[in-house]
């Protein structure tokens, strides 16, 4: 799935901190056209701040950010917002406009950026509902639509341009596995049919294990391990270990010291099964 | 001593606060004004319709009682004077000087500022703000600058609506309590009312309504915390437009009255 071309994105010493404490503390990482990448971490870590620093949200206190050979942070408004037609965002909670249709939610993007007629927008609406499943739901509010439609309708309104590259913010969070399931095959299928690179930021292993070609681990805002999901499975740094067999060890909890040195029940192999196989 | 340092620094701290806060409006200000150009119609006819239709019987009833306490609260002054005549005068030259953009003003920071800032703060805290930047939308064109046209346009409207309903309510306590003839008092109030009035009120109105939007607007983009954080938005929204709103008033008065009366 690599590509020779130039990396679409490239971070280099990106720091990024609130409060005095630096949550991003020297992130550097390049990710290759037509690649699914997964950063994972837990909760805390700095994987949103990360997003947010790559979509141009937050502006980092140092280090470089490259989109499309681009320093995002040298490019004129303007031109800003020409990188970012290039891609699209899935967010962790869909972020649709509340007050549109999700057929107005997909529409937005090519009546603002498009010259396309009232009647192409249209068909284009369908069509990009219909590759996420959502046809039956264009006149529908988001406050009429379930969770995981609503997390549909986002992805549908993030490739509405067609995007080069994908960025997805936790896309299985709060969803029952049957539709984990059904996010997992759209960010595969969409990576496969209109060769969009992608970054998932997650801490859903499974998921993660299933979509990623490549996979990233970052602990205390940094970046511990990058691989292939095969070599991060057996990637022998502590924290690396603990996350992937879990349950992590609770910062703010009071364990008896017997009990956090209880062996996880679930194997290895739970989490993806073999190196080539991510089909779920 | 170190108590009377600290006391100071803490009157320090809070001036450069709002001094900020104050910056940051401006320079929303001029933002919304640089969107200008791709103005498009449509959404600030749909904030005129949003916020405008459904103003208007409250901005007439309470700017028809404003003006019915003008006349109460003078008419005995005035009956002391032999001047009960004056009523039509006072009500008419206080309705369109002063109160009518005023307590339009007051009634739609309720009405569209709360509203607005609980919209945006929503937006905000549900990650739509920062949606509608990484798909390269301008949440300042797209968001602030319909509402700001829109609730100026009816900041003025609205207000021509209070002109009128508060010189009623000056008649109703003029004919009907203090027995002036009718057809005298609407000629004392149509000739009482000068050219500039009516204009210099429509001036206030837009001055109050970019008021209400943007600090509305800027407590919304600035929300967070969830619930919580859209319901301190909104809060700070109508108490900060209330007290923008009548320091302006009384800029507008000092400026008007000084332009007339001269240096």
């Amino acid at each position: 799935m690599l590509s020779p071309d130039p990396p679409v994105l490239e971070i280099a010493g990106l720091v990024k901190g609130f409060g005095g404490r630096n949550v991003l503390d020297g992130v550097n990482l390049t990710v290759y056209r037509g690649e699914t990448l997964a950063i994972m971490g837990e909760s805390g870590c700095g994987k949103s701040t990360l997003l947010r620093c790559i979509i141009g949200a937050l502006h980092p206190d140092a280090g470089s950010i490259r989109i499309f050979g681009k320093d995002l942070w040298s490019l004129s408004p303007k031109e800003l917002d020409g990188v970012r037609r290039r891609f699209g965002v899935l967010f962790q909670s869909g972020a649709l406009f509340s007050s549109m249709t999700v057929g107005e939610n997909v529409a937005l993007p090519l009546k603002e950026h498009t010259d396309l007629s009232p009647e192409m927008i249209d068909l284009m609406i369908k069509v990009k509902l219909e590759l996420v499943g959502l046809r039956e739901a264009e006149h529908l509010l988001p406050a009429q639509i379930s969770g995981g439609m609503a997390k549909r309708a986002a992805l549908a309104r993030a490739i509405a341009l067609d995007p080069e590259l994908l960025f997805y913010d936790e896309p299985t969070s709060g969803l029952d596995p049957i539709m984990t399931g059904i996010i997992d095959g759209l960010i595969m299928d969409l990576s496969r049919t209109m060769n969009v690179t992608s970054v998932v930021v997650t801490h859903d292993l499974k998921s993660a294990f299933r979509v990623a070609d490549r996979m990233v681990v970052i602990n205390n805002g940094r970046i511990v391990t990058a691989g292939k999901p095969h070599e991060i499975r057996s990637c022998p740094d502590p924290f690396v270990r603990r996350f992937i067999l879990g349950p992590v060890e609770a910062k703010t909890a009071v364990f008896p010291k017997s009990a956090m040195e209880k062996p996880l029940a679930l194997p290895v192999e739970h989490y993806g099964g073999s190196e080539d196989d991510k089909s779920g | 001593m170190e108590f009377v340092l600290r006391f100071l620094g803490a009157i320090g701290r809070f001036g450069a606060a709002k001094a900020e806060e104050l910056g940051q409006m401006g320079l929303l200000v001029q933002k919304t004004a640089k969107s200008l150009p791709r103005l498009r119609a449509e959404p600030v006819a749909l904030q005129m319709i949003r916020f405008g239709i459904r103003a208007i019987p409250m901005v007439a009833i309470v700017n028809l009682f404003v003006g019915m306490i003008v006349a109460v609260s003078m008419s005995e002054m005035l009956i002391s004077l032999n001047a009960v005549q004056r009523t039509a005068q006072i009500v008419s030259v206080a309705v369109t000087r002063e109160l009518a953009p005023l307590m339009t003003g007051l009634v739609m920071t309720g009405f569209a500022g709360a509203a607005i800032a609980a919209e945006i703060a929503t937006m905000t805290v549900n990650e739509e703000i920062l949606a509608l930047e990484a798909g390269a939308l301008s949440p300042i064109r797209f968001l602030v600058l319909p509402r700001m046209l829109g609730v100026i346009a009816v900041m003025m409207c609205l207000t021509l609506i209070a002109d009128f309903t508060g010189m009623a309510g000056g008649y109703v306590v003029g004919v009907h309590m203090l027995d002036i003839s009718p057809l005298n008092y609407i000629q004392i109030n149509n000739d009482s009312v000068k050219w500039p009035d009516i204009p210099k009120g429509l001036v206030k109105a837009a001055t109050f309504g970019l008021i209400i939007t943007i600090v509305a607007c800027r407590q919304g983009l600035k929300a967070n915390g969830g619930a919580l954080g859209v319901g301190i938005a909104t809060t700070r929204a109508v108490v900060l437009s209330i007290f923008i709103i009548i320091f302006a008033n009384l800029c507008f008065a000092i400026l008007f009255n000084w332009t007339m009366a001269g240096p």
